[in-house]
């Protein structure tokens, strides 16, 4: 890692200032729990860190009937996981956020970072110069791609690792983000960009912009959600796939729902069509089992990742069992 | 289940050198080494039971072969059976030494004398008793030293350890998911010395078999040779979360020809049959032989519907 400056605003212009227009001079650091990972591992080396954690009032959880739920920036994944309210009403997210690393990771990771994290490919994260990283190819296309995606990538085929974000597209929750002069609000399914769009970003953030807050719509009355994911070992690790469900449910009928996947796509991959069938659906075990396998159609496994297109149909069929109960 | 065959007899040459200080502490000097496993506990273990005098005397200094005497090096279930006859030596030696001492010291005859609990006394005069520590300074002494040996594996056998692992699982043939419920692991290793320290190897080693069977590989990229899983979280291990129940079972005694102390390795035989009884658990519960470690959903989900 090399050396860096390490600066310290006070408000959110000032940090906005101190982070420039060049992510090669300075990056915002929250948490650190992924940045100094990316710093150790020579996939960044700012010259200047600009630290968010001592702005005042992103680290605030606001609720108010009707209009949501606010969540600020910095709000660390343990606060989130344990939080009452969440737990209550937007359970998804707080099964997510429980999901995520281990303990003291949560103690310190932030809702922000964890959004806004970089991928973990290994070829990403390695010794090779990947199309992410400006290179020629991806070297996952005839290489080792057992946890690559299986739909929406080309040329680049990363996961989105996040397990929080997983579940915020299935709330349709919204990101504030500051640029300098104002806020803008951005829905975070259109946050996150396909590789076909840019490959070097995950995001539209550009240098300079900082995401302070996530705002989560009221749910109607009858929702029920969850998360599930997939680890390869009982905790501390990265989704193999992992669901995200927000359902209404009344009497033995489904109203509406979505379906959100980790772990299958380099953005939360939202079953928009699949989602769209639980207007008047049958909450049975039949008629839940037979929408699952119709996940993931269009997807073009690569050649070690197909089984996730059969995981990730188990697991929306898992998920929907659970929370009919 | 899964079977090991290993060896595990221990061999000379191996050495200990037994100090008895005149404050009545002991030093055991030995050039083994404890990598965990317990070898500063079973040495003094050892020197406290044959002299009948508290652990907490006992100072165990391993490691140092300029000062210490030699011993072999820490792998190959070699240490407890090679260290600990040399130790039981070396501890028998003073007890006779300090016999000896005390019937000089006590005018009375070697066989009229009685050793217990750091004692020595006559058996036809009760007056007639003397702790060790006493001994020594009466002989003059300030310290009396002793260096035990290990003797020579018996002519004409091999020995070896032999253990078995039982594994219970349960697969999630949705997921491909592979949880181990217990392990029950068996073994014949000659005598336990320590009972605390032979269960936590085998907790080791089975942790380690899991790890092995189920979690740990290192991934090359094919292309450019580059080892892609290059820190803790690619290659992984497992956490609180894997253990199962361990439960350890020791069905031998003392092996009766193998050396004065019976003890057979434990090193190794802890984690050999992990993988391979996981592995035909795995068989029993979904009909699929998988061979090829570790044993993760994808390969799990590939076998039973690709």
């Amino acid at each position: 890692m090399n050396n860096f400056e390490y600066i310290q605003p006070k408000t959110l212009k000032e940090a906005n200032k101190a982070l420039g227009n060049d992510w090669n001079i300075a990056l915002p650091y929250a948490g650190g729990t992924d940045l100094l990972g990316l710093m150790k591992d020579g996939v960044a080396s700012p010259d200047k860190l600009v630290n968010l954690k001592a702005l005042p009032d992103l680290n605030k959880i606001s609720y108010a009937t009707g209009k949501g739920l606010t969540i600020g920036s910095l709000v660390t994944l343990t606060e989130i996981s344990e939080h009452p309210l969440i737990e209550e009403k937007y359970p998804v997210l707080a099964e997510a956020a429980k999901e995520v690393a281990s303990p003291q990771l949560r103690n310190v990771g932030t809702i922000g970072g964890n959004i806004c994290q970089r991928p973990r490919c290994w070829y990403f994260r390695g010794d090779f110069n990947c199309l992410r990283k400006g290179g020629d190819i991806c070297y996952a296309v005839d290489g080792r791609n057992k946890f690559h995606c299986v739909i929406g990538g080309a040329p680049c085929f990363i996961v989105h690792p996040s397990d929080t974000a997983v579940a915020l597209a299935a709330l349709d929750a919204q990101l504030i983000i500051f640029s300098g002069k104002k806020s803008r609000t951005v829905p975070i399914r259109q946050f996150f960009v396909l590789p076909e769009s840019n490959m070097e970003r995950e995001n539209i953030l550009l240098p300079g912009d900082i995401v302070t807050a996530i705002h989560i719509p009221e749910l109607p009355e009858n929702s029920r959600s969850g998360y599930l994911k997939l680890k390869e070992r009982g905790a501390w690790d990265f989704a193999v796939v992992s669901v995200a469900v927000v359902v209404q449910k009344t009497g033995s009928t489904l109203k509406s729902g979505t379906i959100a996947l980790g772990g299958v796509a380099p953005i939360p991959w939202l079953e928009q069509e699949l989602s769209a069938q639980f207007a008047g659906m049958d909450a049975s075990e039949y008629a839940i089992a037979n929408l699952s396998k119709k996940a993931l159609q269009k997807a073009e496994p690569l050649a070690q990742n197909a089984y996730k297109v059969l995981l990730a149909q188990n697991m929306i069929k898992k998920l929907l069992l659970k929370l009919m109960a | 289940m899964a079977t090991q065959i290993w060896w595990g007899g221990g061999a000379p040459p191996a050495y200990a050198t037994l100090k008895l200080n005149r404050d009545g502490s002991v030093t055991v000097l030995c050039g083994s080494q404890d990598l965990g496993t317990g070898t500063y506990t079973f040495i003094a273990q050892i020197a406290s039971e044959i002299l009948e005098i508290p652990i907490d005397k006992i100072q165990v200094i391993l490691g140092d072969t300029a000062t210490c005497p030699y011993a072999p090096s820490s792998g190959g279930s070699m240490t407890a059976p090679s260290v600990s006859p040399a130790v039981r030596d070396a501890a028998e030696q003073m007890k006779a030494k300090l016999m000896s001492g005390a019937a000089a010291i006590l005018e009375t005859e070697e066989k009229q004398l009685v050793y217990s609990k750091g004692i020595i006394s006559s058996k036809i005069d009760e007056k007639k008793s003397m702790p060790i520590a006493d001994v020594v300074r009466r002989m003059r002494e300030r310290v009396l030293v002793t260096t035990g040996a290990r003797g020579a594996n018996p002519q004409g056998y091999t020995t070896n350890s032999f253990g078995a692992q039982f594994a219970e699982v349960a697969v999630d043939t949705e997921t491909g998911q592979v949880k181990v419920i217990k392990i029950v692991a068996a073994y014949d290793i000659g005598r336990v010395l320590n009972r605390k320290t032979l269960e936590n190897q085998v907790h080791g080693g089975v942790m380690q078999g899991i790890s092995f069977a189920l979690m740990e590989e290192r991934i090359i990229d094919e292309y450019t040779g580059k080892v892609l899983t290059t820190n803790m979280h690619n290659y992984k291990m497992p956490t609180i979360m894997d253990t199962p129940g361990i439960e350890v079972i020791i069905v031998s005694d003392a092996d009766p020809l193998l050396s004065n102390t019976g003890v057979k390795g434990v090193g190794e035989p802890a984690i050999i049959p992990t993988a391979g009884a996981i592995a035909n658990a795995i068989y029993n519960a979904i009909g699929v032989r998988l061979k090829n470690l570790p044993i993760t959903p994808d390969k799990v989900l590939t076998a039973l519907y690709a």
